[in-house]
């Protein structure tokens, strides 16, 4: 096992992705608090996975943050990795887009990594180690249509991720993205319930490729995650990783709604 | 001259690249709107635009308040009766490591910086869409492709801008407008004045603002720091017709430099 020993708090767990980030991360000998914006959300998971306990957490509340790595802090003795897979989306035309369903979006996405990672840098310079994960999206790089907000918060959590690797580079603590090529049923469900928009259909995702079948990509991050916090991943820092090169114009802008 | 009848808006146009890129709209013709929120500095601008022998007017704008950049639109559109071209400019920047950044800090960048350029460019969108014409460029910045420290909260804002511009660009190229981001490196401003005697207190050991302003050129290809003209020319370029056949694109006008200190 390649994390034994470690911790890891991981934010937002309501999609395929944060689950098995999770689950990889567990069977790897990592412990494990497992929070989301849902605490049965976060109990579900964690009664699912070995030595894992679940918190409600609202990642727009610095407070709620705080008190989460505090939990953590208290019950592991420190913290190794943070991984925040708090996203939320909706599909909408710019024009369209009110001043609200911008701040929900932007903040709930960028300023929530703000947040973690201050809160996080304080155990991990007093330990001289750690490692944060953001999960972003490669919609920060392609910018598709009706995803504006969206697309900008990523791309804003990739400058936070960047300029911060290197503000802690003599820290010993490592900062790195990672850019999931489509967008999960949850996040847009969430997306929905905190602007007052419809929930999307049963089962609809948006995908930006047709050639890369998306049931792969969660394992294939929780891979990533691994390799990023483990001795392996010990020499990198300010990434922003996807797992394959740009689509064609043609798909990657074509941002369509998908069932599953 | 390329922009003869067009007319212009610019946010942040009272001072620095903003004004640079004012002036350098209405040398090629176009009449131009001076949004600052300060309206005394717009307001000096105004008159060079006029001594240029082009129209102007002076708005003030508070780009993070959606009633004031819906105003801006409204006088442009009572006195110019289109919407052209539209420079999403206005920007701050302050210096922070993000263990020490106060909320206020976060908040006060991303929201003149992004926020404000959302809805600069919506208001502006909703206009050209009803003329099924238009440019549309924000003012990015190099931070936004890089990571330095103590700029974590301005680097996420540039970052936003490119990401959402390249978005726009797909939203709005079926009505005919485009939209582009400029990525400046050094230039030569208040804001930059700013930075240098910030980098330098942070740097302490004696180091000046001189030197910081020295290692930037030096850390810049084209050995020197540039000056507001060189990004408004990039301007006048996607403002006119030379650059019709590009949109969604974040163009570094850096002196060569690729990414931050």
């Amino acid at each position: 096992m390649k994390l034994s020993d470690k911790t890891a708090i991981v934010f937002g767990c309501n999609g395929l992705i944060a689950q098995a980030i999770c689950k990889k991360l567990s069977k790897e000998g990592c412990k494990l608090v497992i929070t989301d914006f849902k605490k049965e959300q976060a109990d579900k998971l964690a009664s699912e996975i070995k030595n894992a306990i679940g918190i409600g957490v609202n990642v727009c509340s610095e407070k709620e943050i705080k008190e989460a790595m505090d939990i953590a802090i208290k019950k592991y003795g420190k913290i190794d990795f943070v991984v925040n897979c708090s996203r939320i989306a909706l599909f909408k035309e710019t024009v369209e887009l009110t001043e609200n369903e911008w701040d929900i979006i932007v903040d709930f996405n960028a300023k929530s990594m703000y947040y973690i990672a201050k809160a996080a840098l304080k155990n991990m310079i007093d330990n001289n180690h750690g490692t944060i994960i953001g999960i972003t999206s490669k919609t920060a790089n392609s910018g598709p249509a009706n995803l504006s907000a969206y697309a900008a918060s990523m791309n804003a959590s990739i400058g936070l991720l960047r300029s911060l690797s290197c503000e802690v580079r003599n820290n010993n603590i490592r900062v790195n993205a990672l850019c999931p090529g489509y967008i999960e049923h949850e996040e847009l469900v969430l997306g929905a319930e905190l602007t007052n928009n419809e929930p999307p259909d049963e089962g609809i995702y948006i995908q930006f490729s047709p050639l890369i079948n998306i049931a792969n990509e969660p394992e294939a991050l929780a891979n990533m995650v691994v390799f990023l916090a483990s001795k392996e991943g010990e020499f990198i820092t300010g990434q922003a990783y996807s797992l394959w090169d740009d689509d064609l114009t043609y798909y990657r802008n074509l941002g369509q709604m998908a069932e599953l | 001259m390329r922009l003869e009848n067009k007319t212009a808006v610019v946010t942040g146009a009272g001072q620095g690249i903003g004004k640079g890129i004012a002036l350098a709209l209405a040398r090629e013709g176009a009449n131009v709107v001076i949004s600052d929120i300060n309206l005394n500095e717009a307001t000096k601008v105004v008159r060079e635009i006029e001594e240029l022998g082009r129209k102007s007017l002076a708005v003030k704008t508070d780009v993070t308040s959606k009633k004031e950049v819906d105003d801006l639109i409204k006088k442009t559109m009572e006195k110019f009766g289109s919407l052209d071209i539209m420079v999403s400019n206005a920007g701050v920047s302050s210096m922070e490591y993000v263990i020490d950044m106060p909320e206020e800090k976060w908040d006060f960048n991303m929201d003149v910086n992004l926020k404000g350029t959302f809805l600069v460019t919506q208001a502006a969108a909703q206009q050209m869409i009803k003329q099924q014409n238009g440019k549309i460029i924000c003012t990015a910045s190099m931070a936004g492709k890089g990571g330095v420290a103590t700029q974590a909260h301005y680097n996420a804002s540039k970052h936003g801008v490119i990401a959402y511009v390249k978005s726009l660009a797909q939203e709005l190229a079926p009505c005919g407008i485009t939209v582009n981001s400029i990525c400046p490196g050094s230039i030569k401003t208040s804001m930059q004045d700013r930075e240098v005697q910030w980098s330098a207190e942070i740097r302490g050991a004696g180091a000046t603002s001189e030197d910081i302003r020295e290692e930037m050129a030096n850390f810049t290809p084209l050995g020197r720091i540039g000056l507001p003209e060189d990004i408004a020319k990039v301007v006048v370029f996607f403002a006119s017709d030379e650059s019709a056949f590009m949109t969604g694109q974040a163009i570094n006008v850096t002196g060569g430099q690729v990414n931050t200190i």
